[in-house]
């Protein structure tokens, strides 16, 4: 069995632009990665549809993938240590969040898709320390979340925050 | 991923990425709608009126399949649950939950419905050593919520419980039952198992037929239900991994420590198995001793003042027959207090450490997530909130809760209680008068005065 494979991929873009990919990165998505094994190298030169991601979006992801393309692949097991106890986030990933909310919520559903478990973790970082420390209210602006409370139940809460507070 | 996995079905006869892609597809929304309307089904029936929030109230993202750019806009209340629940996993501690359940009625809601899911997950992403070495896991009453099952745990509450009932000096069935079925002493090391008493007395009286036999006499009633327990429904467990699991794993290295040495010394040394035995049970005592002592017990007392507190600041804030005197009264009290803990800061400042006790370990002066942020509100976004909901369904109720009626009761109450006043004065005056009139029948006041 000579099998060589392909390097290239093309992945469509749900507004039907086209972005070239190495395979390596492409195979950061389980995804892809499963497709591909499944295929098997014969469908290589077809293009690949991403229907739920848009081209801005994909664009973002696959510049994430190409960066950490040779990070070691995480072991399969969800309680692996190596996912706990830390919510601190890479620099470069860091600097690849600082967008705006909209992207990156688009973000985290598009690694929840293409099942990228270190892009969905670093994108729930994100959103998990833009939450803590934080009071109501400074989450309700940063979130630009309505104050659907009645007064009072409103009243209640500011007593709770008061007694909260004052411990 | 959350709510998708490989598919298992033979993929080898569809022949291009857009076949596989679809099969896909429509597996992940399938999945992902049938898990959305699995969350509508789960919503608490308090936000009925979800009229007034319904842009935003996370059921409607049923309607829509979750994929990236279904929505022109995503926020965090409109990305899908399973989504939200896994970056609620990655907050550094449970206070944050406090904060987020009282931004929004969608996020309380979510919160409570989900709240045996989210500590669940908070204590095996953040604590999953501590959360093994209690034998953390479901049982039957702990309503989806990880519990520890530990015999150490299990035994520190029934002390607690004991204690109180010995405290109360209640001598009700269910109270003597208890007190047979506990350990003989707060202080004993033994732990001993109280299993032989614990078959008699299940077998005669189940636990759940003792608490509901407990009548009105029972002094230690309302004692024991203010107990906090571990073993309880509720976030208890997770904050008291966030304040006590390092020290629950520091101790449990010693132990493993220790008995590895043992067991070193034992290879070399045949002879002495049987005193190395000994040794090796004296020290898992030690190990249990220290954590119920030291951990579980503080903890759980804490909790409970802290929860009585939290009740009664709450309740007296929202009685609506306070009086302008009570409210004086309370504002005073809280300047009194306020400045009594001032004092108390300062002169503590002043003091140098206090000694620890015998077997004391204290952490490492690193500030935690936790102990930046006030512990209490680990449990206030669970305990507390669910008191507003008590409060709630008390102000809905028609026949007992709404605020006229409680006016009007308030009232009545006075009325009487001024009624009252007036008969007994009108009694007591007619007492005393016929005692005049018949001393003067008599006719001797002077005889009186002598």
């Amino acid at each position: 069995m000579s099998e060589t494979k392909i390097q290239k991929l093309t992945l469509v873009a749900n507004d039907g632009n086209k972005i070239e990919v190495d395979r390596q990165v492409a195979e950061k998505s389980v995804l892809i990665k499963n497709m591909l094994d499944d295929l098997g190298d014969e469908q290589m030169s077809t293009e690949v549809p991403i229907p739920n991601v848009n081209d801005t979006v994909l664009k973002k992801v696959i510049e994430w993938c190409e960066h950490h393309k040779n990070d070691p692949a995480a072991p399969q097991d969800d309680d692996s240590d190596s996912r706990k106890k830390t919510t601190d986030i890479d620099e470069w990933d860091q600097k690849f969040m600082q967008v705006d909310q909209e992207m990156l919520f688009e973000i985290i559903l598009a690694s929840n898709y293409l099942d990228i478990k270190p892009l969905l973790d670093v994108g729930c970082k994100t959103v998990a320390n833009m939450i803590k420390g934080k009071s109501p209210e400074e989450i309700r602006k940063t979130f630009n979340i309505t104050n659907d409370f009645t007064p009072e139940e409103e009243e209640q809460i500011r007593r709770e925050n008061e007694w909260a507070e004052d411990r | 991923m959350l709510h998708r996995q490989r598919s298992t079905r033979p993929l080898r006869h569809h022949n291009t990425f857009s076949d596989i892609l679809e099969v896909f597809h429509l597996t992940w929304e399938t999945k992902t709608v049938a898990k959305n309307t699995e969350y509508i089904k789960l919503l608490p029936l308090h936000s009925s009126d979800s009229s007034r929030s319904s842009s935003q109230d996370m059921s409607l993202s049923s309607s829509s399949p979750v994929s990236p750019t279904c929505s022109s806009s995503r926020t965090l209340l409109t990305i899908p649950p399973e989504l939200l629940l896994q970056i609620l996993t990655h907050l550094p501690s449970s206070s944050s939950l406090h904060a987020l359940s009282l931004t929004s009625r969608t996020l309380n809601t979510f919160v409570h419905t989900h709240a045996a899911t989210i500590t669940n997950s908070l204590v095996s992403f953040h604590h999953p050593k501590s959360s093994q070495i209690l034998k953390a896991h479901h049982t039957e009453n702990s309503a989806g919520f990880i519990v520890p099952t530990h015999p150490l745990v299990l035994a520190e509450e029934r002390r607690i419980q004991r204690d109180k009932i010995l405290a109360s000096g209640c001598h009700c069935l269910p109270c003597r039952l208890m007190l047979h079925a506990g350990t003989s002493s707060s202080s004993d090391l033994s732990l001993r198992s109280s299993s032989e008493h614990d078959g008699l007395v299940g077998a005669c009286l189940p636990a759940q037929s003792m608490v509901s036999t407990r009548g009105n006499e029972c002094k230690a009633r309302a004692a024991l239900e203010k107990t906090v327990k571990l073993t309880e429904p509720g976030p208890q467990f997770l904050v008291f991994l966030e304040r006590y699991g390092w020290e629950v794993e520091a101790r449990w290295d010693i132990f493993v420590k220790q008995q590895h040495q043992t067991v070193k010394e034992e290879e070399e040394d045949v002879e002495e198995t049987r005193a190395g035995d000994n040794g090796e049970e004296q020290k898992k005592k030690t190990f249990d001793f220290m954590i119920g002592n030291y951990c579980v017990r503080r903890f759980l007392e804490d909790t409970e003042k802290e929860l009585t507190n939290f009740s009664t600041a709450t309740k007296k804030a929202i009685s609506p027959t306070l009086t302008i005197k009570e409210r004086l009264r309370a504002k005073m009290n809280k300047h009194h207090q306020e400045k009594r803990e001032k004092r108390r800061g300062a002169e503590a400042a002043s003091r140098p450490p206090a000694a620890r006790m015998f077997g004391e370990i204290e952490k490492t002066p690193t500030t935690t997530a936790v102990e930046r942020d006030s512990w209490m509100k680990g449990l206030t976004w669970y305990h507390g909130s669910k008191y507003i909901l008590d409060h709630e369904q008390v102000m809905a109720d028609p026949v007992t809760g709404s605020d006229e009626t409680m006016k009007t009761k308030s009232k009545q109450k006075t009325r009487n209680c001024i009624g009252g006043v007036k008969r007994g004065m009108r009694r007591v005056g007619s007492r005393i008068g016929s005692m005049f009139r018949r001393l003067r029948c008599v006719g001797d006041f002077q005889s009186l005065d002598d």
